[in-house]
């Protein structure tokens, strides 16, 4: 029967075509917001490396240039005024805040390897502080200071993927080209820090060690604040900051409402997609379900011929039902000849083998289950028809 | 072989009810040839409809091979019509889709048949009727005589006990028409067929065993 099937299909593929055709930019249209939906179902399942939790960032923004000199002695007192509050547990500084896309990157080439990192800056014990976790070495220390070397903590990506098997700590990451570059010596491993929130992808991530003695000029305080602290921090905090410093402008935020905002920025395009991914998949099965429609009903006295000769209305059900999944198939497949060139070329990072195997199972289930809807009540109605019925059925 | 006994059939519509077969009892001999004639919209292909098991009769019963078909369920059915009853239209029903070969093989899909013996009794049904040399031609490259000898060899092919026409040259012009009544009269002598007919045409009944009238429902004697 099955050959049987193929070859109806095959006979009629002008007419079969156009189904071929919908199906296949369908299958697209579902593969790309499986890819997107799992892509980021799965990186929303990796941990952040970090608490975000009762923390607050105090952003300072100078609206004239940066005094060396003068404004550290500002910042420190800013950070001495903070401290002495009494809802403030712990206070450091970090360069490049959490849940946003301040980024520094760098890339460096050392024997013979491309390394390309991101890289970001925080003073000792602010690891802690955030809830980050060794993997190997050790975190930044007082034994760091005055050496002839820069401390580094680079990131377990960054070892899978520049010294898988290889132990990094004591190893120097400085630029080799630059004459006289000071060392830059991975002094610990740590677990992760997803500096971009829940939807960013795992890159290799580097720390380098600031000083909050000697904070030059690093603007981004991180303040964590005891539990159950009262909501007057944040208005009391920028009265003290505009009374030592009233020429530059603060923000204050919590990580929750960055990462809130950070959320809501990548879910809201995401959802838009989705509506309109369903509308056109809706509009597809609409159009699938009438191409079904007519296509049964032209069919009428073929099927009541095969009922006469022979073919249970259950037989009559599954043929239309086998026959849709087989031109299912051969639009899935045409879809598939186009998509498996994304992975191949890598045309984007993000799809891996991995995640598009997975999107395209989910892809194919989809588009069968749809195709299965779609035919079944048109089936259904066919065989309805008594077989002298359907022969004379005009 | 085949008895129907106190069949009626009416066909029920919003406000009337029509009549179509009234309490006829039929009974059709093991390698008869009958044909069933009367004015168009007596109930001819009704008749034959209910003796091929297509439709079911509003009251009364047929019997096939003296066992009377009580239930009617679709699975029972289907089953008897592809083993015993062969069916040619007067508008052939062949699917233009599908090569000569592969509607002759159409019945022999719902057995449980090899595809290799399927293809094999086709062809030797194709060769029956005098159609080998179309073997792999679409229908619509055949002429209306030619579509119905592939009908026949369609008919044929499964082996039934009984082969129900129902005006088999009705679309064809005399000469072709001629053809096919010589390939049924040859099917009914050489190889013993069951044939009943429906027709309109007094010259082609007559080349028949038997006449059964037909008129308003009812058998005239």
């Amino acid at each position: 029967m099955f050959l049987h099937l193929l070859k109806m299909i095959w006979n009629r593929k002008r007419s079969n075509s156009l189904i071929i055709a919908e199906l296949a930019i369908a299958f697209i249209v579902v593969f790309a917001l499986s890819v997107l939906a799992i892509r980021n179902y799965n990186l929303y399942q990796i941990p952040l490396g970090y608490n975000y939790e009762n923390m607050w960032r105090i952003q300072i923004m100078p609206t004239r240039s940066w005094d060396e000199t003068k404004d550290e002695d500002t910042l420190l007192q800013i950070i001495g005024a903070v401290k002495q509050q009494p809802e403030v547990e712990k206070i450091h500084l970090l360069s490049n805040p959490t849940f946003r896309n301040w980024r520094g990157t760098s890339s460096v080439t050392i024997d013979g390897q491309e390394i390309y990192y991101y890289r970001n800056r925080f003073d000792d014990k602010a690891a802690e502080t955030f809830g980050m976790t060794l993997n190997d070495g050790r975190w930044f220390g007082p034994q760091d200071s005055n050496q002839n070397y820069s401390p580094v903590l680079v990131n377990q990506e960054f070892v899978d993927m520049y010294y898988p098997n290889e132990s990094v700590i004591g190893k120097n990451i400085a630029d080799p080209e630059i004459e006289d570059n000071r060392e830059m010596r991975i002094v610990g491993v740590y677990q992760a820090f997803r500096q971009f929130g829940e939807f960013s992808a795992i890159v290799p991530y580097v720390f380098t060690r600031s000083d909050i003695q000697k904070p030059g000029r690093m603007l981004g305080i991180e303040v964590k604040l005891k539990p159950n602290a009262d909501d007057s921090f944040e208005q009391r905090v920028l009265e003290i900051l505009k009374s030592l410093a009233p020429e530059n402008n603060y923000s204050i935020a919590s990580w929750e409402s960055q990462r809130d905002r950070q959320i809501r920025e990548t879910t809201i395009p995401l959802t838009i997609f989705s509506i309109i991914a369903s509308f056109l998949i809706i509009m597809v099965a609409m159009g699938l379900f009438g191409v079904l429609w007519q296509n049964v009903t032209s069919r009428t006295h073929e099927i009541g011929l095969r009922r006469a000769l022979g073919a249970t209305a259950l037989s009559i059900h599954k043929q239309i039902i086998g026959e849709l999944a087989i031109v299912t198939m051969i639009g899935v497949s045409i879809a598939f000849l186009i998509l498996v060139q994304l992975p191949m070329l890598g045309v984007f990072q993000e799809l891996d083998w991995s995640l598009f195997w997975i999107s395209l199972l989910a892809s194919l289930v989809f588009m069968l289950t749809l195709a299965g809807l779609c035919g079944y009540y048109p089936g259904k109605i066919a065989t309805n028809y008594s077989p002298s019925e359907a022969l004379h059925y005009e | 072989m085949l008895k129907l006994n106190n069949i009626s059939k009416s066909f029920q519509t919003d406000r009337i009810e029509t009549i179509a077969l009234s309490n006829i009892n039929l009974h059709i001999e093991k390698g008869e040839f009958v044909s069933v004639m009367g004015p168009s919209g007596c109930g001819k292909s009704t008749l034959l409809n209910i003796m091929g098991l297509l439709d079911q009769p509003s009251e009364g019963n047929v019997a096939v091979d003296d066992k009377a078909i009580e239930s009617y369920q679709d699975k029972h059915i289907t089953g008897l019509r592809n083993e015993k009853i062969g069916f040619i239209f007067q508008s052939f029903h062949l699917i233009h889709d599908l090569r000569v070969i592969d509607n002759v093989e159409l019945p022999l899909l719902y057995r449980n048949i090899s595809a290799k013996e399927r293809k094999a009794l086709a062809a030797a049904a194709l060769e029956k009727v005098g159609l080998k040399a179309r073997t792999h031609h679409y229908p619509t490259q055949l002429s209306g005589g030619q579509q119905q000898r592939v009908a026949i060899a369609r008919a044929i092919v499964g082996k039934p006990e009984i082969l129900l026409a129902d005006e088999p040259t009705g679309n064809l012009d005399s000469h072709m028409g001629d053809e096919i009544m010589k390939l049924l009269e040859s099917l009914h002598q050489e190889e013993q067929a069951t044939i009943v007919m429906v027709t309109h045409d007094e010259e082609m009944a007559k080349r028949t065993g038997r006449t059964i009238r037909v008129f308003d429902g009812q058998l005239v004697h």
